[in-house]
């Protein structure tokens, strides 16, 4: 159990005083373009952490989403025991303060009593891993939908410094004077790969927060998390590298490099676990409206009438308003093709239209031609093989996918629109997957048959790229 | 939720003492249920877990005790009717958790079926738990309401007066039942009121814009603030003293002698009352249903009228201390008592009388 060092404590709470006495500086609101303030979530008082330590960094971080989302009156927060112990004076939303290694307990305890609130538990690597691995392990076993945010520094900061089952091997602390001897004390604990096995554990991620670029991600991370969390589909788990200058006896620079030197050798940064495809979908089909306009355009032979047409059929077969228009005019001579597809659950209007929620670009002379066609807001995928002049646009998502490479490894150019198709299912979920094979089955001759697996294992593949890619979204930032 | 299953309005059932009491949580408005097998109470959370989900209430077995004390700390602070339940080893592992939720003042229904201690022990009837649960029993100054039940049916009935209890005074409340009431079936009725449930203004269910955020702590790292809160719950606690104390007396009417016992041994000591009467001997029970409050201000009244008390207990003697300190000297405070899960018969408990009186007459 490690107890809150009270004395060190009380100073802190009188130099808080103290800064807190100083009058603020004032700044004429006009002078100034105000470019970025605190999100209104996290509570403007001094916090308690010592200078350069990422507590307040991944507080401001996982605040900051809260207001984002706009979900401060559905949020719960559980505090760990730890440097992390005060969470709840910082952050503007209801919380429970937690006994040493049982905050997914209680974070259980609440969320299963209120399972349309947002819940996370904010631990540190004693708390999460030493003291309360058996409840964070079972927690996530039962798939518990609730985010756990895990910070390694690989130290006890609150009673300052003593090793925690992360402390590096050879590691100095006060109770490993020596350095972490495995012989004696283990290897630290990979927490994140121990309990990604768990079905239970949805999504899991390790990030650190000692560069611009890992705090987007790590940002990301958090976005991502809280989203799942509507899913109801398990544990999201987001560990974070976090660091400690006052116990690693380091300034907060040599404190950040020693992430980079150190801590990511042995916790390397990445994704760890990725939802499945099937669930995001939820999660887009939530936000789909209810009428899809979409254009596919290539050369021919990509497959592109025949992408419309199976989408059109598999639209049919779920009763969907549906409308597929091939075009036919001067721009067939170019040796393009291309077909307007509507799916909607109303009747369909005009089947010829000039802008569209997607378009799915094949070639080159496509994206010059309806790159500007796409509505604010708007998806465009593109085969990013043929296509190498992208679009500036910024109003619109935009997702390159390998296709003519993926279709030639899975040993058939054939299916280069059936990997674009299970790729564009991701993101537009208007029919389901099941319906496009039945759609293949019927669309397709007796004597092709035999491609129909094939052609299943390409639309799998699709939405595998895409997933990949929606994840790290965060990296084209 | 709020009304009582209509079905069982006045319905009489033969059961053991663990259903009923599952059984009365399902009918006050149990929200959830966290649990851990244990003999001898695991029917509790095997009957929930039948029972519950079809109702859409919450159960689940956690990893540990320790595990579920701590989703109790989480679902009363969400401001939810929580229950758990185990047996002596298992209620020592969540002390813990019942410390941090006595402070952190959230309401809750903790049964503890004793069985013989300490350590691992054996299953049987005991009440060694006693000092455990009216002391405090984790860290630091606090107190459970803590009822003892004797019987089947006030297994079931004291799960609605622990639950509004606990929510009247924002106060955990321990069940302390045994082995033996537990596992034995009696006929119970069930006829309750409506579930009197109370709003909690103070529970994190997330926060509105127009209100203050809830924090559910246990931690006033100021010595001055802790010291604040101290006397805040010693405050809560005297009021409960006042207002709450329970107890039944059997024949104490012109009693002369006075057996002092709870739960299982007052079952025990009533038939020895009996048995005495019928011998002449004026012997009378009182027995504490609150062990805490504790009924010492009856007990000191009953001393100024009889010779002798004769406390009887699971245990080596641990509710004895507590009826010496009522009885202040005023009468000699005897103690009989069988361990280990062995229990006293009524004839055993009436030859202690017996022979305490005669030594009393030859000095």
């Amino acid at each position: 159990m490690s107890a809150e060092d009270t004395i060190s404590e009380i100073q802190t709470e009188e130099l808080q005083t103290e800064l807190l006495s100083e009058e603020k500086p004032r700044c004429i609101e006009e002078d100034y373009e105000l470019i970025y303030k605190k999100p209104h979530t996290l509570l403007d008082v001094s916090m308690h952490y010592c200078p350069g330590c990422a507590h307040s960094l991944v507080h401001k971080l996982i605040m900051e989403v809260v207001e984002e989302m706009d979900i401060q009156d559905k949020t719960v927060g559980v505090a760990p025991v730890g440097c992390a112990v005060f969470a709840y004076d910082y952050m503007d939303i209801d919380m429970q303060e937690a006994a040493h290694g049982r905050a997914t307990a209680v974070a259980t305890g609440i969320k299963r009593l209120m399972p349309d609130k947002y819940v996370f538990t904010y631990q540190g690597d004693g708390d999460l891993a030493a003291i309360g691995i058996a409840e964070t392990i079972h927690s996530i076993n039962r798939g518990e939908n609730i985010l756990i945010v895990f910070i390694n520094n690989a130290v006890y900061g609150m009673t300052s410094g003593q090793m925690a089952p992360t402390t590096l091997v050879g590691m100095k602390t006060t109770t490993s004077p020596y350095g972490r001897n495995t012989d004696i004390c283990g290897f630290p604990i990979k927490v994140s790969e121990l309990i990604a096995s768990l079905p239970g554990a949805f999504y899991v991620t390790r990030q650190a927060v000692n560069n611009h670029t890992g705090v987007r991600k790590t940002k990301k991370a958090i976005q991502n998390a809280f989203t799942y969390q509507k899913l109801k589909k398990g544990t999201c788990f987001i560990e974070i590298i976090g660091n400690c200058p006052s116990n690693w006896k380091m300034t907060p620079i040599e404190a950040n490099k020693f992430i980079d030197d150190a801590m990511i050798k042995t916790f390397p940064l990445g994704d760890i676990k990725l939802p499945k495809g099937e669930d995001l979908k939820l999660l887009t089909q939530e936000k789909h409206k209810m009428t899809e306009e979409l254009i596919i355009a290539g050369f021919g032979g990509q497959g592109v009438l025949s992408m419309g047409m199976t989408l059109a059929y598999a639209g049919m077969i779920e009763n969907k308003e549906i409308s597929w228009m091939p075009s036919y005019g001067p721009e067939m001579r170019g040796g393009t093709a291309n077909c307007i597809a509507i799916i909607s659950d109303k009747k369909i209007s005009s089947p010829i239209i000039s802008t569209f929620d997607s378009a799915i670009i094949l070639n080159q002379p496509s994206m010059e031609k309806f790159e500007s066609k796409v509505k604010p807001g708007g998806l465009l995928l593109y085969e990013s093989t043929n296509i190498l002049k992208l679009s500036n646009r910024k109003d619109i998502e935009i997702i390159g996918i390998p296709a003519v490479e993926e279709a030639l490894k899975l040993e058939s150019s054939k299916v280069l629109n059936m990997i674009i198709l299970g790729a564009y299912l991701v993101r537009k979920p208007v029919v389901r997957t099941e319906s496009i094979m039945q759609a293949l089955t019927e669309v397709l001759p007796e004597r092709y048959h035999h491609m129909l697996d094939i052609n299943r294992r390409a639309l799998e593949k699709g939405a595998e790229l895409v997933e990949k890619k929606m994840i790290e979204a965060s990296e084209v930032f | 939720m709020e009304n009582i299953n209509p079905d069982n309005k006045g319905v009489t059932k033969l059961m053991k003492g663990n259903e009923a009491l599952a059984e009365a949580a399902i009918l006050a408005g149990c929200d959830a249920y966290f649990g851990y097998p244990i003999t001898p109470q695991s029917e509790v959370l095997e009957y929930l877990s039948r029972e519950m989900p079809q109702r859409g209430r919450v159960v689940l077995q956690a990893e540990s005790e320790v595990a579920a004390i701590n989703m109790i700390y989480g679902g009363a602070g969400a401001g939810f009717r929580v229950m758990t339940s185990s047996s002596s080893p298992g209620i020592s592992l969540m002390q813990e958790g019942i410390s941090y939720i006595a402070s952190a003042e959230l309401p809750c229904l903790i049964v503890n079926v004793n069985r013989a201690g300490p350590g691992l022990g054996a299953i049987q009837p005991a009440q060694g738990d006693y000092f455990q649960a009216v002391k405090g029993g984790g860290h630091g100054d606090y107190k459970l309401i803590v009822l003892a039940p004797n019987s089947v049916q006030e297994m079931a009935d004291f799960v609605f007066l622990g639950f509004e209890l606990a929510d009247k005074y924002r106060n955990p409340v321990m069940i302390l039942s045994d082995g033996a009431i537990g596992q034995m079936m009696e006929k119970v009725t069930f006829n309750y009121g409506k579930v009197k449930k109370i709003e909690k203004p103070w529970a994190t269910v997330g926060k509105p814009k127009d209100r203050e955020r809830n924090i559910i702590t246990s931690l006033y790292i100021k010595p001055e603030r802790m010291e604040e809160h101290n006397r805040k719950l010693g405050d809560k606690y005297k009021e409960v003293e006042l207002n709450e104390v329970r107890f039944e007396e059997i024949q104490t009417e012109g009693a002369e002698y006075l057996f002092v016992a709870f739960g299982l041994s007052a079952r025990i000591c009533h038939k020895a009352v009996n048995l005495a009467r019928e011998k002449g001997i004026k012997a009378g029970l009182i027995r504490p249903i609150t062990l805490f409050p504790f009924p010492s201000k009856r007990i000191d009244e009953l001393a100024e009228k009889s010779k002798l008390f004769l406390t009887v207990e699971l245990n080596m003697g641990q509710m004895v201390e507590d009826v010496k300190l009522a009885v202040s000297g005023k009468t000699p405070v005897e103690f009989y008592g069988r361990q280990g899960g062995m229990v006293p018969t009524p004839e055993e408990v009436f030859n202690k009388l017996e022979n305490l009186i005669s030594i009393s007459h030859v000095s």
